[in-house]
């Protein structure tokens, strides 16, 4: 898998450090990292980001090798350190992998980290393979050192959870890290901003000349066509070139900033035109425009400025090869194959999610008030589908509770009701509730604790007693931590348990000022299942169950209701809602 | 060879194309895999794609899976436009409806197997939960369906490196269970 590549890249280019917040695509990187540890490298999930950054930046500046992890979206949680060290630099090589995921697939954005590491002024490299992000990795380390500067790490999806067959170097480098050194030069000021940001641009060209003759960046192939590329983009459009038997001039950019414009101006010498095939924002295609310009050559760039290429979504291998046949007047014979209707399956919350529970008790409690209910990230975000519908507000990591807070003061005569998991909790939740709690912000706070993260994958947080590594940690009290931050109405409820969780959402809907329920229930992926439920002849068939939970356990077919044994964990949510007290534990059965 | 493996989170469909990218790597092939997840983790549509000899990028391109192994018949149906004119489909007929068809009731079963059968590629269909059944475990459909493709010829892998496979990978006390669905299936009758 590209993110094992990337872990064992690392390990094996002798980092020390490794810190993370699990985010998809990236968090197996992590993960690996614990599991093939040698024993000598300290791994973190940390609370967020940005703390992440900070932690690695500390032993960076202290000689060692350090790893960051996280999603395209965790870069805009940890854009602060991120800038700043930019200018101050560090000692030991410091990656931060950001991966990036178009479609997208499992976020909220398709921003493009190749622009932040043009914003911020860091070099990015762009592995096409996995296979090529295992070499990568340690070049980004050799960078790094070189030019005392961190390095974005920008792997796609397909890098990620793609798989290869790589030839493993089994040696670990050792770097000896000489300790934190004490200098004025760590204190970032803004005379020595000033200082360190003319050496920085000085920097820029330097490297992107450096960059010209980096191993991974390549011309090649001949013609007066050319396709320039990245990524995963590099790898459909030789594909696409190869079945479509076409030859042309080819420009692969693994390093988008600093542009390696020398590389650049050969491929573009003897070109008619381009076509600039790369997911996301059109990085490569503004950089050859701009060197087109510069060096006044008539090459014309196509790309997703000139409407040849998408903006939006996710490439496939059959959209880069029509696009290629197009531009290189290749006429291709389009064969579809008329595929029925099909049903959809959009993701939902597990057969017996304690969220299901949680939700419902809320909107039944919430019934005949005037309710707005925020959302936030994670399996929860899944509130939103029918049949619960409860997700009214849905922004990014700990938005909910502020955005409530927001809704409250523009809507006054509303109930607002922000839900938030227990790792966003930990997350970017908790100052926002120290907004309200100052601000004297009526709100209510559904805090639904799983036991864990489950929509990565199920990784630790603060509040498990858990650390990455598996090592018993302290375990933070979510209850405790509100009741220090002057939440004066809190209860902790078990949201399986139907009546007293409608009635604790209502006790807090009643208070006046900041209000928080706390749900306690595990993950199922966590927990042991119970015995399965049944549904007897009771049964009169009016579906309340299933338009009212939507539990994917609960199937109807032929007329008839039944639970799907090998989907049902007994969560018994179904049972304390059908009116006919049809639904019960295995004895009685039919 | 190109792969495609299909069917729903939960159905044992990553195990199956594990165990193949496995075989191929194991026999000293260069393997490349992807898997397209959304972001369910239980009851989505799940495809894995697993290529060998000189691919480049790890999804196999429409048109060109020479073996398609559906675990289910609306999934096996969606990922009909990647198999190869002269392609071999292994496809169980039995339907994981979503929770959306609970609610409208849209799922028609009927004119998904019709398409199937009618497709123009070889399409070996069987009754994988009949297959699960015999075996006595409901968790063994991907190593039956493995069993068919094995046991068809088409699958590029014999049943003995399956076998090899099986217990290169699974822990022992699943040893016997999976041996004997890997026989069901090469031995389990068309529909
Ligand atoms: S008890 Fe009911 S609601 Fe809970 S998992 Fe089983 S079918 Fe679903
Ligand atoms: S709510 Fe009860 S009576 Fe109604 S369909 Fe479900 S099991 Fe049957």
């Amino acid at each position: 898998m590209g993110n094992e590549c990337i872990a064992l890249g690392a390990i094996h280019a002798g980092v020390k450090c490794v810190c993370g917040y699990p985010g998809t695509p990236s968090t197996e990187i992590l993960e690996t990292v614990v599991k093939e540890n040698p024993g000598d490298i300290y791994v973190e999930w940390s609370v967020n980001e940005k703390a992440a950054v900070e932690v690695a930046a500390g032993a960076s500046y202290s000689g060692l090798r350090t790893l960051v992890t996280m999603k395209q979206v965790g870069l805009n949680a940890c854009s602060d350190p991120v800038m700043c060290l930019a200018y101050i630099g560090i000692k030991g090589g410091m990656v931060i992998v950001v991966a990036d995921d178009p479609g997208p697939i499992s976020s909220q954005t398709e921003q493009d980290t190749r622009h932040f590491a043009g914003f911020s002024k860091l070099p990015v490299f762009d592995p096409s393979t996995p296979d090529e992000a295992y070499e990568m990795i340690k070049d980004a380390y050799e960078y790094s050192e070189k030019y005392k500067t961190p390095v974005i790490f920008r792997p796609t999806t397909r890098i990620c959870h793609g798989y290869s067959s790589v030839d493993l170097k089994e040696d670990v480098e050792c770097i000896k890290a000489e300790g934190f050194v004490k200098d004025p030069k760590w204190a970032i000021f803004p005379k020595l901003s000033y200082q360190n940001h003319v050496t920085l641009e000085n920097r820029i060209p330097q490297i992107g000349e450096d960059f010209s003759s980096y191993r991974f960046n390549e011309v090649n192939g001949t013609g007066s066509a050319g396709i320039a590329s990245s990524g995963i983009g590099y790898a459909y459009s030789k594909e696409a070139l190869e079945s479509l038997d076409a030859e042309c001039k080819f420009l692969k950019v693994a390093t988008a900033y600093p542009f390696p414009e020398k590389l650049a101006l050969e491929f573009l010498s003897g070109l008619e035109k381009v076509l600039v095939i790369e997911e996301l924002d059109p990085v490569i295609e503004r950089e050859l425009t701009y060197i087109c310009g510069k060096y006044n050559l008539k090459t014309k760039i196509f790309g997703k400025l000139t409407g040849n290429m998408p903006f939006a979504g996710e490439y496939s291998a059959e959209l880069v090869k029509s696009a290629v046949s197009s531009f290189l007047n290749i006429q291709q014979k389009e064969e579809t194959i008329a595929v029925p209707n099909l049903p959809i399956r959009p993701p939902v919350l597990c057969a017996g999610c304690p969220h299901r529970a949680s939700f419902y008790a809320v909107k039944q409690a919430a019934k005949g008030l005037e309710a707005i209910f925020s959302g936030d990230i994670g399996c929860y975000t899944l509130g939103n589908a029918k049949p619960l519908e409860m997700v009214d507000t849905c922004l990014c990591m700990g938005a909910g509770i502020t955005m409530a807070q927001g809704l409250q003061r523009a809507n006054p005569q509303t109930v607002n009701f922000a839900f938030v998991g227990d790792s966003t909790f930990f997350h970017t939740g908790i100052p926002g509730i120290v907004n309200a709690v100052y601000n004297q912000t009526k709100i209510v706070v559904i805090i639904l604790d799983n036991s864990t993260t489950a929509m990565t994958g199920h990784q630790p947080h603060p509040g498990t007693g858990v650390m990455a590594s598996g090592a018993v940690a302290e375990k933070i009290d979510i209850a405790g931590v509100l009741k220090a931050i002057g939440v004066k109405k809190i209860i902790k409820s078990n949201p399986l348990e139907l009546e007293k969780a409608v009635s604790s959402v209502k006790e807090a809907a009643e208070f006046d000022g900041v209000s928080a329920v706390i749900f306690e229930a595990p993950c199922i992926a966590i927990s042991k299942p119970g015995p399965h439920l049944i549904i007897t002849d009771k049964c009169t068939v009016c579906r309340k169950c299933i338009k009212e939970l939507g539990c994917p356990a609960i199937v109807y077919s032929d007329g008839k209701v039944y639970i799907d044994s090998s989907l049902c964990v007994g969560c018994n949510l179904c049972s304390q809602i059908c009116p006919s007290g049809a639904i019960s534990q295995q004895e009685g059965c039919r | 060879m190109n792969y495609i493996i299909t069917g729903v989170g939960g159905q044992g469909t990553v195990l199956a194309s594990k165990l193949i990218a496995d075989t191929l790597i194991e026999r000293g092939e260069k393997v490349r895999s992807a898997e397209t997840i959304g972001m369910a983790q239980r009851g989505g549509s799940v495809v894995s794609h697993i290529r060998t000899e000189s691919a480049l990028s790890p999804v196999v391109p429409k048109g060109s899976a020479n073996v398609l192994i559906g675990f289910e018949p609306s999934e096996a149906a969606r990922c009909m436009p990647y198999l190869k004119k002269n392609g071999v489909a292994i496809i169980s007929i039995n339907p994981v409806k979503p929770v959306t068809s609970s609610l409208e009731d849209n799922y028609d079963l009927n004119e998904i197997l019709t398409f199937l059968k009618n497709a123009p590629q070889k399409m070996l269909m069987v009754d994988g939960i009949k297959l699960c059944t015999e075996a006595g475990s409901s968790k063994v459909m991907n190593v039956c369906l493995l069993g068919v493709a094995a046991g068809s010829g088409y699958l590029g892998i014999t049943l003995d490196e399956m076998r090899a496979t099986l217990k290169r990978r699974l822990p022992p006390k699943l040893l016997d269970l999976n041996c004997r669905a890997l026989q069901i299936g090469a031995d389990a009758p068309l529909i």
